[in-house]
């Protein structure tokens, strides 16, 4: 798709899709946290990511979760939870949109590296924003709650595009 | 179901990223299990200045940044019993270890307060 070639279809099914994250990123909001470890959440919005890279495209991915980390860092959230949603949100999607084109991975696989790069790309944010190392033990269950909710995310999206990737 | 499942040989890859990632979180987890050290003393950072420094073997409880987080210590170990920020991940601590701290390197963050509570003492801790 050239640069040129940006239709109204795809603008419309952009924004009901950072719409949509957003109101999932509210609802996630609203569910109190289940485990008290700081980061682990169900990353609903990650659905909508999901479902625009593999039905738009990757650059259409970058604009969800962007607009998505920042209206929502905005409206719920301070300026560290900003800085560490950014910073994962930028590693969680690089390796997703690589793993999409590799294509070795399903929608499961996919969403899974992304939730746990997510976490990972927080913890390194707060290593750096604490300057202290011992926060990457973290990761332990960080990368665990990372790949159940990568899980659940992933089969949830990849049912999603199956039904309605043939109505767009 | 399973059977169609693992027939797509991409859903075998995903199981494989899975079985992975949960295995790496299994042994960095074991590893700092075993290689801990008890500490001695619980330093106080606040914006990476070392303000106070308590030892471990006394119990007692210690007013921190102005009265915004309360230090205890009891029975070797140390926790905040207290802070002013809406969120207390401090004093909650994790599921995994607990709100007390008491091997070498482990901490207590009060990011809202830029609070550190660490563990010194003898020998390296991984933690």
């Amino acid at each position: 798709m050239t640069k040129h070639s940006l239709d109204t279809k795809k603008m419309v099914i952009l924004s009901s899709l950072i719409a949509i994250a957003m109101i999932l990123s509210y609802v996630e909001h609203l569910v109190p946290a289940f485990v008290a470890v700081p980061g682990v959440k169900m990353g609903l919005s990650n659905i909508a990511t999901v479902f625009a890279l593999y039905t738009l495209g990757w650059p259409f991915a970058i604009c969800v979760s962007v607009v998505r980390v920042f209206l929502s860092g905005l409206l719920f959230g301070n300026l560290f939870s900003l800085i560490y949603s950014f910073s994962g949100a930028a590693l969680a999607l690089s390796v997703m949109i690589l793993l999409k084109r590799i294509d070795k991975f399903s929608t499961v696989g996919v969403s899974v590296a992304g939730g746990v790069m997510h976490n990972v790309g927080q913890i390194i944010a707060a290593c750096i924003v604490m300057n202290s190392a011992a926060i990457s033990l973290y990761v332990i269950p960080l990368i665990i709650s990372g790949t159940l909710a990568g899980i659940v995310i992933g089969l949830l999206s990849g049912i999603l595009i199956e039904r309605i990737k043939k109505y767009l | 179901m399973i059977k169609e499942f693992f027939g797509d040989k991409k859903h075998i890859a995903d199981v494989i990223l899975i079985v992975s990632l949960l295995v790496i979180a299994l042994s960095v987890f074991l590893l700092v299990f075993l290689n801990r050290v008890e500490g001695s003393t619980a330093a106080v950072y606040i914006k990476d200045k070392k303000v106070a420094e308590y030892s471990l073997a006394v119990d007692g409880v210690y007013y921190l940044n102005d009265g915004k987080n309360i230090l205890e210590i009891e029975d070797g170990s140390a926790y905040l019993s207290f802070s002013e920020c809406p969120d207390k991940t401090c004093v909650y601590g994790n599921t995994v270890f607990g709100n007390k701290i008491s091997y070498v390197g482990e901490d207590i963050i009060c990011l809202p307060n830029m609070l550190r509570v660490v563990i010194e003492g003898e020998g390296e801790g991984i933690l």
